[in-house]
């Protein structure tokens, strides 16, 4: 299963919505709160085998499926 | 007495270019600010919006909410700013209970507020806060206004005239309410006048000000930080995100001098994978804590990360906007207290009986002088049991020292303080029940160490196949704002009773 895939199934489970824009801020919009943030973290980083630095906990990286999938092949790339 | 809206005026008049409120890239002018609000007046007016009406605004935090907000205000309307973090329950309930002329809205509030009206939507007038997008109609088949048309058309046509007294209703803030459903309180422009003035003059406010303002402009403090930087001539940082590295970054980048903020805000910022303790914050002037009281633990170690910064301990009721403050050289010599009465406020601790409890003994916490609402909206019953003669009955248990300070050690009424919101358990048990298997439903404050609170809902089941403890989460982050969803799940096989067979709240753990 690649990134997309899994961080849109994921999304949609955490959420409980389906068919999200993958561009939409997921924070602004509503779908998820600062505390799903901590739960976004720890499945990024045991699913994908990353560790995210402090100052990447931001929106820019995290905010959207595009944002997050982004970061995540940027992340295995380095790794 | 001013209205803010005037306190606007004033500063555009006295510093038009500079920046009043910004957010991301957006930055909005003192001038862009009053001009912009002085459109959204005009056009209200011309839409039949008149003295008295109420509007509503439901959106993500921006700059434009802010001419929105004033705009509202200089119609001689009152703004009701509506709890972002509310589901399509809350919020038909909301815009039913307060009876809207015209609603705010912005693209990410869309969702939501059209699953809200599937069919009929019973606000006349919709105005979108964001730019033109055709794909949003309206289910009467109508395209919403958008304030960009709106600053357009109606520009430069010079001030409103408007009447208005001090006791006019300027604002309704809704809060968690027993009832099952928010309840709102009243803001006059006197309570949003005086409040504003008094708590500047405590945290000593200046034109060089840049506030950070991380809450929703739907609760009084984050209203207070607004009005407080208009009236100085600041600059309000509307602050979306309050990820760990946004908020450093927006601290840091936006030479931010003064945060107000709860407990839990701090908490979060104080987390290990937060980048916020490895860093220095040079511009940071003050800190002010209000919401719940702040664990030891917690303004210790803020203290050493910000060892320049003064720390203000504030107590407050949205019912009475500021009671107290705890000046900065009190911090050590009065640990844990929330501080003396703002200017015009005088605080009395009650016993049930009605009379007063000498310094030391724990009663009700009454409030009395400035800054009390004239009542909860549509609740003549609970204004007269809350709002009396002798003054505003807060729910809140405390005790005042010989010196007069105010310690506040819990509640009366069962409210529980989370996450600094203050949460009714009945209105999170009234969606528990509509879960399918769940025959009774209890919820209770859990207190950790470090005097973070969270909620636990204790149930029990009837039924072949119970919901999950997955379920039941899932079912209230769907319906409830984030802070009321129970953060843990019980199954029982049963609940304490009263002799009356009714649960018995404090006998469950």
């Amino acid at each position: 299963m690649n990134v997309r895939t899994q961080v849109e199934r994921y999304i949609a489970e955490l959420t409980n919505t389906q068919d999200i824009d993958p561009s939409v801020n997921l924070f602004e919009s509503g779908h998820l709160t600062s505390l799903d943030a901590l739960e976004l973290l720890s499945f990024i980083e045991t699913t994908f085998e990353i560790s995210i630095l402090g100052d990447d906990i931001s929106v820019e990286n995290l905010g959207s499926i595009d944002s997050i999938v982004r970061y995540v092949e940027g992340a295995k790339q380095l790794a | 007495m001013i209205p803010v809206h005037d306190l606007l005026r004033r500063s555009a008049a006295e510093r038009p270019s500079k920046e009043a409120v910004a957010c991301g890239a957006t930055r909005l002018s003192y001038s862009a600010l009053n001009d912009g609000s002085e459109a959204v007046a005009r056009f209200l007016t011309a839409h039949g919006v008149a003295r008295g009406d109420r509007v509503g605004i439901f959106t993500a935090k921006s700059a434009e909410e802010t001419i929105a907000l004033f705009g509202i205000l200089k119609s001689g309307a009152a703004f009701v700013h509506i709890n972002p973090f509310y589901r399509e329950a809350h919020l038909r309930h909301v815009i039913a209970d307060c009876g809207l002329k015209a609603i705010f809205i912005d693209d990410s509030r869309w969702r939501i507020f059209a699953a809200a009206y599937p069919e009929r939507c019973p606000v006349e007038l919709v105005v979108s806060l964001s730019a033109a997008t055709p794909s949003r109609s309206l289910p009467n088949g109508h395209t919403p206004e958008t304030l960009e048309d709106i600053c357009r058309t109606f520009a430069h046509d010079g001030e409103l005239p408007t009447t208005l007294a001090p006791d006019d209703v300027a604002a309704i803030v809704y809060t968690s309410g027993s009832t099952g459903m928010p309840k709102g309180i009243v803001v006059t422009h006197q309570i949003f006048h005086d409040a504003t003035v008094h708590s500047a003059a405590v945290l000593g406010n200046t034109s060089e000000d840049r506030l950070i303002s991380v809450t929703p402009l739907s609760f009084d403090g984050a209203l207070s930080q607004l009005f407080t930087a208009i009236l100085v001539g600041g600059t309000l940082v509307q602050q979306q995100s309050v990820l760990h590295g946004d908020v450093v970054k927006a601290l840091q980048g936006e030479r931010v001098t003064g945060v107000h903020a709860m407990p839990s805000f701090w908490r979060t910022l104080l987390h290990p994978r937060s980048p916020f303790s490895t860093q220095s914050f040079p511009s940071l002037r003050y800190v002010s804590i209000i919401g719940e009281a702040t664990p030891k633990t917690v303004l210790v170690r803020l203290r050493a990360i910000l060892p320049d910064c003064h720390f203000y301990m504030m107590y407050g009721t949205t019912e009475a906007f500021r009671s107290t403050y705890l000046p900065p050289q009190d911090l050590d010599r009065k640990e844990g207290s929330a501080g003396i009465p703002f200017p015009g406020v005088k605080i009395s601790i009650v016993r049930e009986d009605g009379t007063r409890c000498p310094p030391g003994e724990v009663g009700m916490i009454v409030h009395q002088g400035s800054f009390v609402s004239p009542g909860y909206w549509n609740h003549a019953a609970l204004t007269a049991a809350t709002f009396r003669d002798d003054g505003l009955y807060t729910g809140d248990l405390g005790r005042v020292d010989q010196d007069g300070y105010l310690y506040v050690v819990g509640r009366d009424d069962g409210l529980i303080k989370t996450m600094g919101f203050r949460v009714s358990p009945e209105e999170v048990e009234n969606c528990l029940f509509e879960i399918e298997g769940i025959s009774e439903a209890v919820v209770v404050a859990v207190t950790d160490p470090d005097g973070a609170t969270t909620l636990k809902a204790v149930l029990v089941c009837d039924g072949e196949s119970p919901p999950s403890t997955h379920d039941v989460r899932r079912h209230c982050r769907d319906r409830l704002p984030h802070y009321m969803v129970p953060t843990s799940v019980e199954f029982r096989a049963a609940l304490p009773k009263t002799t009356s067979n009714k649960i018995s709240r404090t006998a469950v753990h």
